[in-house]
C-alpha cells in the first residue's frame, strides 16, 4: 500500500494499492512521485526478481509501471540473500532531479551474484552502468560532483566517475558514508567531515543522513535518531536558474549519447560541480 | 550408325525404364480422364521413347492425386544433366530463393508449397531467405501471383510446359512473356519494341536475335550468362562483372562492331549510375522523415512488415501496401521506374529508358521532395528540428545510417555545439 499524506494537516491525500515490495519514494516535484518496487515470483528453478519504478501523481487513479530490470536468481542465493532482497531496493536522486542511482540484481551462471550500478537518465530513460557491487552492500550515493558516485563494499569506499569510468580510493575502510547534496559535509567512514577538516566520527554501526541543504545531520544509533545542526558555508545554489536548466539540457544531451563526456566538460557552465 | 544411337539411347534410359511400370497401366484410364495431357504426352519425345508417366510422377498414386508429388526439376536432372546444373548456376535457379518465405503460419496456406522449401518430412528449409511481399499475399495470390514465375527454379515445365517436349515453344521469345514483362521488369516488351524485336517480327531469327539467342546461347540453361548486375542493379564485383561483360560482348559481336557493342553497353553502365543516385537521393529523404518522426503513418502505427517488424523498410524487402503514401511512390521507383530505364538502356529500348524510366524516376523524385516539404509543414515543429537536441539526433541517426561518415558529423556536430554554447 502506497499512501500521500500532507505533512502540515495530517490528512491522508491519496492511497495506491500494489502487490509488491515497495523501497523509499522520492518526490520529483511538487506532485511527482516515483517509488522503487519489485516483484517476486518463485520457481522451481529460482526467483525472478523484477525491478520496477512506480510513478504517481496525486491525481493517479493508479501508479505507472515503468520496467528497469529482471533477473532470476537461483535457489541458494535466494535463499542466502533474501533478506537483503526483501528489503527492496533504493533510488537516489541527482540534485539536479533528472537522473537517479539504482542497483540491478545479478546472479549470472558460473559467477558469485551481484549488483550492477546503473544511472538512469529519467525523461530518455537512457542507462549507463557505471560498476559492480556485493548483493549485500549498502547502495550506493551520489557525491555532488556532477555524477561521480561513492560505493562501499563493506571493506573500503570508492568513488566512480561513470561518464569517463574511472574509480578512485576514497578511504581504505568500510563504515557509514552520507553525502549532503552539495557534496560537502559528508561522512566517510563514519567519520563527518565539513568543509575539509574531521570534526569527529560516529560510533560504529551508526548510519547519517544530511538535509537537503547540508545544515543538519540526522544520525541514527541504537534505534534512536540524533539531529545534530551544522553551520555550513554558504554555496551558490546551482540546482535552479539558467545555469541547472542548461546544465540539465547537456545532461539530457549526454545521457542520449548526442555529445561526449569530453563535449559535456567542455559545454558545461559549472564543470565539475552541481 | 544407327545401331550405336539405338544402344546408347538404351543404356541412357535403362535405370529409368527399370524402375518404373510401363505407362501402359496409366493411359486407359486418363485417356478418358485427361485425355489432352496423354495426347501431348503420345506426341512428345519421351512419349515417343517410352518414357512412361511413372518416370516423372512416381507411382504413389494417392501422393499424386493429393498433390504431395509435384513434378519437379528433381524428375528432369537424371537425364538432362547438364541443363540442370546450367539452371541451378543461373538466376533462374534461385527464382525460389529470391523471392520465397515460409508460409506455415499464414493464412490459407497451401500444404503443397512445403515442398518448395523442404523435403519430405524434413522441418530444415532448403532456403531461409524470404519476401515480405510474398507473405502479404493471401494463399490465391500467392499461388498465381508468386508462384506462377518463382517457381521457375524447381519446375522445368514453368518454361517447358508439363507434357510437350517441342523445343520450339521454348525457343520462342513469347515463352519467356509470361514473367518477363509487366511494370517490374518488361523485357520481353522492351525487346519486342526495340529494333531487335522489330527486325525478328518482320525478317525472323536469321537476322536478329532472340531473348533465348542472347542470354541462353547455344542452348545454355544458364540464363544469368554476361549479365553484370545484380537483380538490384547493383554492379557485380569487378573481376565477375568483367568476365561476364566478355560474355555478353562474344554475343553481341556475332552481329555488331565490338567497339560500337562495347560503347552501348558502357553508356547503359551509366544509365545505371545515374539513375541509381536518383534513387538514393529519394531512399535518403524518406529516412530522413522517418527520422523526424514525420511518416504518414509512422511504422509502429501501421501493420507491422512481415520480416523486420514495426520499422522502416526500403531495401529489397520493401512494401508495397500497409505504408506510406511517400514510400509508395519511393516502391514505384525502385520497383518500376529503375528497373525499366536499367533494362531499357541494356535493351536498346529508347523509350524505355527515357520515357517509361528515366523521366518516371525524375518526376517521382519530385513528387517525393513535394510531399516530404508537406508533411514537414504539417507536422511543424516536429517536422523541422528547431532544438540542438533535434539536430543532434538527426545527425547522429544519419551518421548510423552511413548518409555521412565520421569527419563530416564531428564538423556538423561541432557547428551545433558552438551555438549551443553562445
Amino acid at each position: 500500500m502506497i499512501q500521500l499524506w500532507e505533512s502540515e494537516s495530517g490528512r491522508r491525500l491519496k492511497e495506491w494499492e500494489w502487490n509488491g515490495l515497495l523501497g523509499e519514494g522520492l518526490f520529483l516535484s511538487q506532485s511527482e512521485i516515483i517509488v522503487p518496487a519489485i516483484r517476486l515470483t518463485t520457481y522451481r528453478f529460482g526467483t525472478e526478481v523484477r525491478q520496477v519504478i512506480l510513478r504517481m501523481t496525486p491525481e493517479s487513479p493508479s501508479p505507472t509501471e515503468e520496467p528497469l530490470h529482471t533477473a532470476t536468481l537461483r535457489p541458494s542465493t535466494y535463499a542466502r540473500f533474501s533478506s537483503e532482497i526483501q528489503k527492496g531496493f533504493s533510488i537516489k536522486l541527482h540534485p539536479l532531479g533528472d537522473e537517479i542511482l539504482y542497483t540491478r540484481f545479478q546472479d549470472p551462471p558460473e559467477f558469485s551474484p551481484y549488483r550492477k550500478v546503473v544511472l538512469r537518465h529519467l525523461s530518455s530513460g537512457q542507462e549507463l552502468e557505471a560498476g559492480n557491487i556485493p548483493l549485500d552492500a549498502p547502495p550506493p550515493i551520489f557525491s555532488g560532483v556532477d555524477d561521480e558516485i561513492v560505493t562501499t563494499d563493506g571493506r573500503s569506499i570508492v568513488t566512480i566517475d561513470p561518464w569517463e569510468g574511472k574509480s578512485s580510493l576514497l578511504h581504505p575502510t568500510g563504515g557509514a558514508i552520507a553525502f549532503a547534496p552539495s557534496g560537502t559535509p559528508r561522512i566517510v567512514g563514519g567519520t563527518i567531515i565539513l568543509g575539509g577538516k574531521e570534526l569527529t566520527t560516529l560510533p560504529r554501526e551508526s548510519t547519517g543522513l544530511f538535509s537537503s541543504g547540508g545544515s543538519v545531520l540526522v544520525v541514527l544509533h541504537g534505534g534512536t535518531a540524533y539531529r545534530i545542526p551544522l553551520t555550513v558555508p554558504a554555496t551558490p545554489q546551482t540546482t535552479d536558474g539558467d545555469e541547472a536548466m542548461k546544465l540539465r539540457q547537456l545532461r539530457t544531451l549526454r545521457a542520449k549519447r548526442l555529445i561526449t563526456p569530453l563535449d559535456f566538460r567542455r559545454l558545461s557552465p559549472s564543470p565539475g560541480g552541481i | 550408325m544407327p545401331l550405336i544411337i539405338t544402344i546408347l539411347l538404351h543404356l541412357t534410359l535403362s535405370p529409368l525404364l527399370a524402375a518404373s511400370p510401363p505407362a501402359g497401366e496409366c493411359i486407359p484410364c486418363h485417356r478418358e480422364k485427361t485425355p489432352h495431357a496423354v495426347r501431348l504426352w503420345e506426341e512428345s519425345a519421351h512419349g515417343r521413347r517410352g518414357i512412361g508417366c511413372e518416370a516423372c510422377h512416381g507411382t504413389d498414386h494417392e501422393k499424386i492425386i493429393g498433390k504431395e508429388k509435384r513434378v519437379t526439376h528433381a524428375a528432369c536432372a537424371p537425364c538432362h544433366r547438364k541443363a540442370y546444373d546450367e539452371h541451378l548456376a543461373s538466376r533462374h535457379g534461385m527464382g525460389l530463393h529470391s523471392g520465397w518465405g515460409c508460409t506455415r503460419n499464414l493464412t490459407g496456406t497451401d500444404r503443397t508449397e512445403c515442398s518448395f522449401c523442404h523435403d519430405e518430412s524434413s522441418l530444415a528449409p532448403k532456403s531461409t531467405v524470404s519476401c515480405a511481399r510474398f507473405m502479404k499475399q493471401s494463399k490465391e495470390m500467392r499461388t498465381i501471383g508468386c508462384n506462377g514465375c518463382h517457381i521457375v527454379e524447381t519446375s522445368c515445365a514453368s518454361c517447358h510446359t508439363s507434357h510437350l517436349t517441342d523445343l520450339a515453344i521454348v525457343r520462342d521469345p513469347a515463352s519467356c512473356a509470361k514473367c518477363h514483362m509487366g511494370p517490374d521488369h518488361p523485357q520481353w516488351e522492351m525487346w519486342q519494341t526495340s529494333l531487335h524485336g522489330t527486325l525478328y517480327d518482320v525478317k525472323g531469327e536469321s537476322v536478329a536475335p532472340t531473348c533465348q539467342r542472347c542470354h541462353m546461347p547455344a542452348g545454355s540453361h544458364d540464363v544469368s550468362r554476361g549479365i553484370t548486375v545484380t537483380s538490384g542493379g547493383v554492379q557485380l564485383p569487378g573481376e565477375i562483372a568483367r568476365n561476364e561483360r566478355e560474355r555478353m560482348l562474344d554475343i553481341c559481336t556475332g552481329c555488331h562492331g565490338r567497339n560500337l557493342s562495347m560503347k552501348a553497353l558502357e553508356s547503359a553502365d551509366l544509365i545505371r549510375e545515374q539513375s541509381l543516385a536518383i534513387v538514393k537521393e529519394a531512399e535518403e529523404i524518406v529516412w530522413d522523415l522517418y527520422d523526424r518522426g514525420v511518416l504518414d503513418p509512422m511504422p509502429e502505427n501501421r501493420p507491422s512488415h512481415p520480416l523486420r517488424g514495426n520499422r522502416l523498410v526500403t531495401d529489397s524487402q520493401i512494401l508495397y501496401e500497409d505504408i506510406s503514401h511517400i514510400e509508395r511512390l519511393l516502391f514505384t521507383m525502385k520497383k518500376f521506374d529503375f528497373a525499366k530505364t536499367i533494362k531499357g538502356g541494356y535493351h536498346q529500348n529508347p523509350s524505355y529508358t527515357h520515357w517509361y524510366g528515366n523521366a518516371e524516376l525524375k518526376m517521382k523524385l519530385v513528387d517525393i521532395r513535394s510531399e516530404a516539404s508537406r508533411l514537414i509543414r504539417l507536422n511543424g515543429v516536429k517536422g523541422s528540428p528547431p532544438t540542438s537536441e533535434g539536430e543532434l539526433e538527426l545527425l547522429k541517426k544519419r551518421r548510423e545510417r552511413g548518409v555521412i561518415g565520421d569527419q563530416e558529423y564531428e564538423r556538423l556536430k561541432g557547428e551545433i555545439l558552438e551555438r549551443l554554447k553562445r
